[in-house]
């Protein structure tokens, strides 16, 4: 059994000193384990003569304690031998270029995908205009006072710089028109002769426009409302304020709940808890018509905004050059993603 | 914008509302309230004194004692204003006053008590214009009551509310207007001041008027014995708190009966009249007129003037004229009440350059059946204030009264298009409280029209009303009916959105440049003179020359994005842009130009970023090329080829044509080195521009199954004489492969050591595999053997070993 003891403590000290990393945890239970070879020799001790018993039995152990030291040891060597490849974790990752969309692109594109789960339609228009579908067919006569709030761009008397989105109304009605139900939104650019801190020449809009049998100006507020809450989150609450436009009536300007300090007043919302950011209402029975539609028959909402002030409000930005700079560190700050 | 005290409202409506709560009310109603400000400053103690005595100061040149009578007793005050005088009535702020955070009590002013204090404008908060608060002490007039409260007196504890009126709510550029829309919102009870008619009698003018259309209606009054007399406090304070300076009791007398009535008048001298007839016509060309501002004047015939048989003596509605100013000298006044096109008004006030309160309503459109009860309010006020003798008479013309006409309102109308539910008693007590004759009948409402709010004239305009007074937040919101149909998205937005995709994807941010640009970077971009780009379409109205054209390209926004970045130190980008460019057909554009969907891309610098890790990657032809093959990929486009091409703001060798279906729909290549200079770009920098329109799209995707047998990879290195391309290579391998042959790509091109001169050496990679059984080395010896053999007799090649 000496023998024995020994020649399993030599066959164990051989094969730990050969092993690698993930055989140690297997000699571990080969030999001093529950049922290892050591183990079963230990208890065996017992059976033997009574005189033998305790050199047998500490020789036994000193072999069990051998081979776990062992094992040990070679744990901490082969540990060792693994950090010589050890890397500098620090430095930076193998740089994965992302491009961003331009804000008000990626902004432009939210309010599109919340307005097609909507049912609505993008249409688009050209940004070159007739007087006739930017002004007249809008209920918006040569002398009508609402021409001096939209500065307008010409290239002659006839042809424009569109100054909204809403000659696309037109436009499509005309190319749909009986059909019904109209549920479309219409993005674009738009031009107005203006260049200051709060303007800049060239922004962009979306429209919206709905005509159906039964369209009210409760619809109007149940889809603004849920544009709101989708796009500045679900406690949004919306307002309307009575105002003039010369192609709906009766019309609105639309407020949402402030982003910032959700309605208690700071001063992005100028301590109203409100921000404007919409100009909606009921379609102009001569728009309708203009359209092809008969207003007996039929009526419609219709809404706009600016989308970069839409940006503005969502990203914080209290400045509107910048959206035109493409200064590249601006747009990587701010510069959006859509899914 | 029109400023309307809160005190001076409620005298003609009862309001339970706090200044701010009515503001909401207005605002949510259409008439927007921007702001609310208080008229003075928050006082308490303050009296009206009396001064009775005036010594120098012992101690000080500058100081003055100064002795008021305060109703009650005397007080002594040390006052430092050069203006105090005997018997002149100030505001006085006896001990324990006080003025805003500020307690004014009896203090030794160089050892002299004084009791309170005297104070200026400034002091109590009124900001009036600057040779006024210099003045010194504010000094009220002889009608002020001695002891009385000074606060009350002045408005102090006023608060002024700025309207922003939209154009159709010129009914709003009066106290009544504004009176009545609260009381239509508020359920308050309306209090409209009694119209006194004027005495009949003689007409005191005659009127001629041109043309109806220009000139609705004239009316005038006449006072003699005019006498130059100031206007009372009470009503320099009103003006003041609407935002207008107190000029003469005559001037004030009118701008007082615009802000109640919100009629403008004009007073004349009659007496510089060339006889007493007024005529109402459009300026003669080439005649002038001097302004009450003493500027000559040139007028036109788009501009309505008032003539006497001599000339013009003012601008309708805009400004008098200077030869028939009322003066100190002043006998007789003829009033001038009228009601002019709101156009012509606007374009003389614009064209002259001076909008005024008076020009403001006429344009908003004032009420023709207001002109005669304004002209006899301000005969009322000159009898009352002792400012003159009124001569009985009225002169009254009015070709241009229009019959009111009856709208039929539905109340299911109303309803339906509101998305109520509403009685209809309440559409009926709503429109009444607006002001509007109506009536129930028939099941409908018939509402009269009024001139005083010509923006009402549809079943429609009154729903409007009905709603805005119901309150638009009282509509319960709901969604509309779902529609079966699919939301749509047409072409040009998909293209759009897969650009967008792709090229973010590849690293390259999207900006927006403005459709406008600059037609002199032609030239300095040494664009041909027969160039397409130069074809813009060009604004008449252009905000500056450098914003002048439509751009005709996306590139002069590309190199300019590219120069901006430059020029703030940032060494390198990637950017895209998608968008229309506009092609008009002819120039001057006389018809809608074509808008095609144009994408451009630029690069510039080593887009690796010089990174650790990363080799470098330059901003050159192959960048932007990789780029075209991005795009190529995503929009479907299979068959399309690069020519070389010189383009003027290309590197000559280093530009090309993007070729799609044997159409050039591109161009792509480096800048040009001069451009490089001229915009201080760090190179290289390589841009493209595509004509997105030009691409038909492609077939989309198509489905093969994917090959079972393992396939094989062999190389092939090649000596390729210099002037035998890359592409023609490709092309080659891919011909003489045959459909065994699924992919090849080129892994290393090299030149210099080793290679014979005029040679180059090309790697090749090629992938074969069959569909129908494993390749086995016969078969692939095979194929190398026929593609070699090929490219060494079409282009004389060697093996590399």
């Amino acid at each position: 059994m000496r023998e024995q003891i020994t020649d399993t403590l030599n066959k164990a000290l051989a094969e730990i000193a050969g092993a690698c990393t993930g055989d140690l945890d297997g000699l571990r239970t080969k030999y001093v384990g529950r049922k290892g070879e050591i183990t079963v020799l230990l208890r065996s001790v017992g059976s033997a003569p009574a005189e033998e018993r305790p050199v047998l039995g500490q020789l036994a152990n000193q072999a069990k304690n051998r081979i776990t030291e062992a094992i040990d040891q070679r744990q901490e060597e082969l540990e060792a031998e693994d950090m010589v490849d050890k890397i500098d974790i620090t430095l930076p990752g193998r740089q994965m270029v992302i491009g961003l969309r331009h804000p008000v692109s990626a902004v432009r594109q939210e309010i599109e995908n919340i307005f097609a789960g909507m049912g609505f339609s993008i249409a688009l228009g050209p940004e070159i205009e007739t007087d006739e579908l930017n002004f007249e067919a809008l209920n918006i006569p040569l002398d009508h006072p609402a021409r001096d709030m939209q500065d307008t761009f010409y290239f002659n008397d006839q042809l424009l710089l569109r100054t909204h989105t809403s000659p696309v109304q037109i436009r499509h009605m005309r190319s749909v028109a009986p059909k019904l139900p109209v549920r479309i939104i219409a993005p674009g650019l738009v031009y107005r002769r203006d260049d200051d801190i709060t303007h800049t020449p060239m922004f962009s809009q979306i429209e919206g426009l709905a005509v159906d049998k039964d369209i009210a100006m409760s619809d109007l507020r149940g889809v603004l409302e849920e544009f709101a809450r989708q796009l500045f989150g679900s406690k949004t609450k919306i307002r309307f304020r009575a105002s003039y436009f010369p192609f709906t009536e009766p019309s609105a300007e639309v407020d949402v709940s402030c982003t910032v300090c959700g309605g208690d007043g700071c001063r992005t919302c100028s301590q109203t808890g409100w921000l404007e950011i919409l100009g909606a209402g009921m379609v102009h029975p001569v728009v309708l018509r203009n359209g092809g539609y008969d207003p007996e028959q039929v009526t419609g909402f219709a809404f706009g905004m600016g989308i970069e002030r839409v940006t503005m409000l969502k990203y914080g930005i209290d400045e509107l050059r910048p959206f035109f700079d493409n200064d590249i560190r601006f747009l990587r700050q701010v510069g959006g993603d859509v899914w | 914008m029109v400023n309307v005290s809160y005190q001076w409202l409620m005298e003609y409506v009862d309001c339970p509302l706090s200044v701010e709560d009515l503001a909401e009310v207005l605002t949510a109603a259409g008439v927007a309230v921007d702001r609310i400000t208080a008229r003075g400053m928050a006082t308490t103690g303050l009296i009206i004194g009396r001064i009775v005595d005036c010594e120098p100061h012992p101690g000080s040149d500058r100081l003055t004692v100064v002795t008021v009578d305060g109703g009650d007793r005397n007080y002594r005050v040390v006052c430092g204003a050069p203006n105090v005088t005997v018997n002149a009535r100030v505001v006085l702020a006896v001990p324990g006053s006080r003025l805003g955070e500020r307690e004014i009590g009896t203090a030794m002013i160089r050892d002299v008590r004084s009791e309170g204090m005297i104070c200026s404008a400034s002091e109590l908060g009124l900001f009036e214009d600057r040779s006024e608060m210099e003045a010194g002490i504010l000094i009220v007039s002889d009608q002020a009551v001695v002891g009385s409260c000074a606060a009350r007196y002045l408005g102090l504890d006023d608060q002024v509310m700025e309207l922003d009126l939209t154009p159709n709510r010129g009914d709003c550029l009066s106290m009544v207007g504004v009176a009545r829309e609260v009381a239509a919102l508020t359920g308050g009870n309306l209090r409209q001041p009694v119209w006194k008619p004027g005495k009949i009698g003689p007409e005191p003018v005659r009127i001629t008027i041109e043309s109806p259309e220009d000139c609705r209606r004239y009316a005038g009054r006449v006072i003699e014995d005019v006498q130059t007399v100031p206007s009372p406090d009470w009503m320099q304070m009103r003006l003041r708190a609407a935002g207008m300076r107190p000029i003469s009791g005559i001037v004030d007398i009118t701008n007082y009966v615009m802000l109640e009535l919100g009629q403008p008048l004009h007073a004349f001298d009659l007496d510089k009249l060339a006889s007493p007839h007024i005529i109402v016509r459009r300026a003669r060309p080439g005649e002038t007129m001097v302004s009450l501002d003493g500027q000559e004047r040139r007028l036109e015939p788009d501009m309505l003037v008032i003539a006497d048989e001599r000339g013009p003596i003012a601008l309708a509605g805009v400004m008098g004229g200077l030869d028939s100013e009322v003066t100190e000298e002043t006998q007789r006044i003829l009033f001038e009440s009228a009601n002019f096109h709101p156009l012509l008004v606007r374009r003389t006030a614009r064209r002259l350059g001076i909008p005024s309160a008076a020009s403001a309503r006429f344009e908003k459109g004032a009420d023709p059946e207001m002109v005669v009860r304004a002209v006899d309010r301000v005969l009322e006020l000159v009898e009352d204030l002792g400012l003159g003798s009124v001569r009985d008479g009225l002169s009254d013309c009015y070709p241009g009264s229009v019959e009111p006409e009856t709208i039929t309102v539905r109340p299911d109308r109303v309803n339906k298009i509101l998305g109520t539910d509403l009685d209809v008693d309440v559409m009926v007590d709503c429109a009444r409280r607006l002001g509007f004759d109506c009536q129930q009948e028939d099941g409908v409402l018939r509402c009269v029209t009024t001139t005083r709010r010509p923006d009402v004239k549809l079943e429609v305009d009154l729903v409007e009303e009905i709603g805005r007074v119901h309150g638009y937040n009282n509509i319960t919101p709901q969604l509309p009916r779902q529609t079966t149909s699919a939301a749509g998205v047409p072409e040009r937005t998909k293209k759009t959105r897969r650009l967008q995709h792709t090229l973010t994807g590849c690293g390259l941010t999207e900006i927006i440049t403005y459709s406008f640009i600059n037609p002199a970077i032609w030239d300095e971009w040494g664009v041909a003179a027969d160039h397409t780009w130069r074809q813009g379409a060009v604004l008449r109205n252009p905000l500056s020359e450098e914003r002048s054209m439509m751009r005709t390209t996306l590139l002069a926004g590309m190199v300019s994005t590219l120069a901006f970045n430059a020029a703030r130190q940032i060494e390198t980008m990637a950017g895209f842009e998608v968008g229309s460019s506009y092609q008009p057909q002819e120039i001057p554009i006389s018809k809608l130009p074509d808008e095609p969907l144009m994408m451009s891309a630029g690069g510039m610098g080593d887009l690796g970023g010089r990174r650790w890790h990363a080799p470098e990657v330059p901003a050159d032809f192959y960048w932007a090329k990789g780029v075209w093959e991005a795009v190529a990929e995503a929009l479907g486009v299979r068959d399309w080829r690069l020519e070389h091409e010189r383009h003027c703001i290309l590197q000559p060798g280093r530009s090309a044509n993007i070729v799609v279906d044997d159409r050039v729909v591109g161009i792509i290549g480096e800048l040009s080195k001069r451009l490089m200079q001229q915009y201080r770009l760090p190179g290289p920098a390589s841009v493209l521009e595509i004509n997105v329109d030009l691409i038909s799209g492609g077939k989309g995707k198509e489905y093969e199954a994917l090959p079972r047998y393992p396939g094989a990879v062999r190389d092939l290195a090649l000596l390729v004489p210099e002037a035998t391309t890359a592409g023609e290579l490709l092309a080659a391998i891919t011909e003489a492969g045959g459909d065994e042959l699924v992919d090849v790509w080129l892994f290393d091109v090299y030149a210099g050591k080793g290679i014979p001169e005029g040679m180059r050496s090309l790697g090749f990679t090629l992938q074969l595999q069959s569909r129908v059984s494993t390749l086995d080395e016969q078969q692939i010896r095979t194929i190398m053997d026929q593609v070699v053999s090929d490219l060494k007799n079409r282009y004389g090649v060697t093996v590399r070993s």
